[in-house]
């Protein structure tokens, strides 16, 4: 029992690693711009669904593949903002949600048209295996997805503190006409930000798609559990989110491993409401 | 060094400033003054490319800068200190400072500039750790003058610098600003401070209702009687 319960421990502050890093690029662009980007997860899928590809048509491994999904989808983030985000960035927040959205369905029904509703998976990957700590077995894959959550969110975390363009980032999230008489272009920083936020995305996708199925859908919970994290995090705070992604990990699998699997999701979103009605700036954010 | 002729300026699509025309000279302080409401920071504004104006024409050092991007116009040498300071609150005095430099990637030549700033406000250097919201007003102000100097401008926009801080500070920021315009730096200045203003000043502008009412220079303006009628309370 006890073995079992460390056993969980371990799994939760695993995926609670992975969900600080999805997590992150949500937190990022809010903070920023103050968009909330509904699509998220549908990035994390993209990146999944291309990971996949790599392997399925050149056979090559997912370990091996992302950097050219990470590379793909800071692309494709710099892509969404100039057509999509720029011409709405000062409308009302509906015409915000609804272009966000807007991408999330087309995204789903991209996939769903070209790749079916099949649930697909990766065999056998250069990650495959299980190392055992005494009664504790962790999964090789889920435990180089962590670590790679933690490189990533430390790299995001040393480039916004660290570096002159960081800084800048920084600097149009507090006060954007205060960054344009610095002579600092708002719109480049936004691009940016649109870039870093979705290549985390990648990253976790890219890591994910070595133990997890890869199916159209795949994005919904985990952009519904960014959403938590984020929330519990304070929208807009990096090291928030990072913090809070592993409760929510932990939350998710102690739930399950109490209660019952079937109530996991239940408490994650239990702590959401808890969130929002006790405390819904967050535990980093700010206001 | 700075022509503004016949601008034109709307913020919400409401004119704020009418029909406004004048100059400031390389090495010049130069006041613009007027009461609450009278578009005297949309003036500000319109010359850092915050907002754009619609009519008229301003050219900088030779240069047409009405249609000019903020960060094109910050690296031809203008530099603004906005109204209300509008430091970055959760970032440190330093790095504060460092964005004010966000267009120079040489280190030495950051270095030098905060050498020079820390030289003018000796106490910014002690605080450079701390976050810019945990300062008291005027250690603020200092930090958003610090900051607009970072960038090595030519030309020093300062809205009113005496904003929110304590009057014995006041009098230490105008002998600052003295001291900036000798290091080279030409000033518009734009200040409630109507006493101060006209003291510190070359020339000053008398903005009402969105034009310009007056002009002269310092000493012209404080002996008239309109002004003293409607500013100074004389």
């Amino acid at each position: 029992m006890e073995g079992l319960f460390i056993q969980t421990l371990v799994s939760g502050l695993l995926i609670g690693f992975l969900y600080a890093l999805i997590a992150v690029g949500l937190t990022m662009i809010f903070g920023m711009m103050d968009i909330v980007n509904f699509a998220h997860g549908d990035y994390l899928m993209v990146a999944m669904y291309f990971s996949f590809w790599c392997f399925a048509l050149f056979g090559m491994d997912p370990l091996y593949s992302l950097p050219a999904v990470t590379l793909l989808l800071f692309g494709l983030g710099i892509l969404t903002y100039y057509l999509l985000i720029k011409p709405i960035i000062n409308a009302p927040m509906l015409s915000q949600i609804f272009v966000t959205f807007g991408v999330l369905i087309f995204l789903r029904g991209l996939a769903t048209f070209l790749w079916k509703v099949d649930y697909r998976m990766i065999p056998q990957t250069v990650l495959s295996g299980n190392i055992h700590l005494g009664d504790v077995y962790i999964g090789i894959p889920q435990l180089t997805a962590a670590a790679g959550a933690i490189i990533c969110n430390g790299l995001v975390l040393w480039f916004l503190k660290k570096t002159r363009l960081g800084m800048a980032l920084e600097a149009v999230a507090e006060d954007k006409e205060a960054a344009r008489l610095m002579g600092i272009n708002s719109d480049r920083m936004f691009a940016l930000a649109w870039g870093i936020g979705i290549a985390t995305v990648g990253v976790a996708g890219a890591l994910l798609t070595s133990f997890y199925y890869v199916f159209p859908e795949v994005g919904a919970n985990f952009g519904l559990i960014a959403f938590v994290v984020v929330a519990l995090g304070g929208f807009g705070s990096v090291t928030g989110a990072f913090a809070a992604g592993i409760i929510v990990g932990l939350v998710e699998v102690l739930s399950g491993f109490l209660i019952g699997p079937q109530f996991k999701f239940m408490f994650v979103l239990v702590l959401y409401l808890g969130v929002v009605f006790i405390r819904p700036q967050g535990l980093l954010g700010k206001k | 060094m700075l022509n503004v002729e016949g601008v034109q300026l709307r913020y919400s699509n409401i004119p704020v400033i009418h029909d406004v025309s004048f100059r400031v000279d390389q090495g010049e302080i130069v006041s613009i003054i007027g009461g609450n409401g009278n578009g005297k920071s949309t003036i500000l504004k319109g010359l850092s490319g915050i907002i754009h104006p619609l009519i008229g024409k301003v050219t900088f050092n030779g240069q047409d800068i009405t249609k000019a991007s903020s960060d094109a116009i910050v690296a031809l040498g203008m530099s603004h200190v906005p109204e209300g300071r509008r430091l970055f609150p959760n970032l440190t005095v330093l790095k504060n400072l460092r964005l004010g430099a966000f267009l120079t990637r040489d280190t030495v030549e950051i270095n030098r500039r905060l050498d020079y700033v820390y030289g003018i406000f000796p106490i910014l250097k002690e605080r450079s750790e701390q976050k810019a919201s945990t300062l008291s007003g005027g250690e603020q102000q200092m930090v958003a003058i610090a900051r607009g100097l970072m960038s090595k401008p030519k030309l020093l926009l300062l809205d009113e610098p005496s904003w929110g801080i304590a009057p014995i500070l006041v009098e230490k920021i105008f002998a600052v600003i003295r001291e900036i315009r000798k290091d080279g730096v030409t000033i518009l200045l734009v200040e409630q401070d109507v006493q101060e203003a006209l003291d510190i000043c070359d020339r000053a502008y008398v903005i009402q209702t969105g034009r310009v009412a007056q002009e002269g220079t310092g000493q012209e303006l404080l002996a008239s009687e309109t002004i003293q009628k409607s500013f100074l309370g004389l």
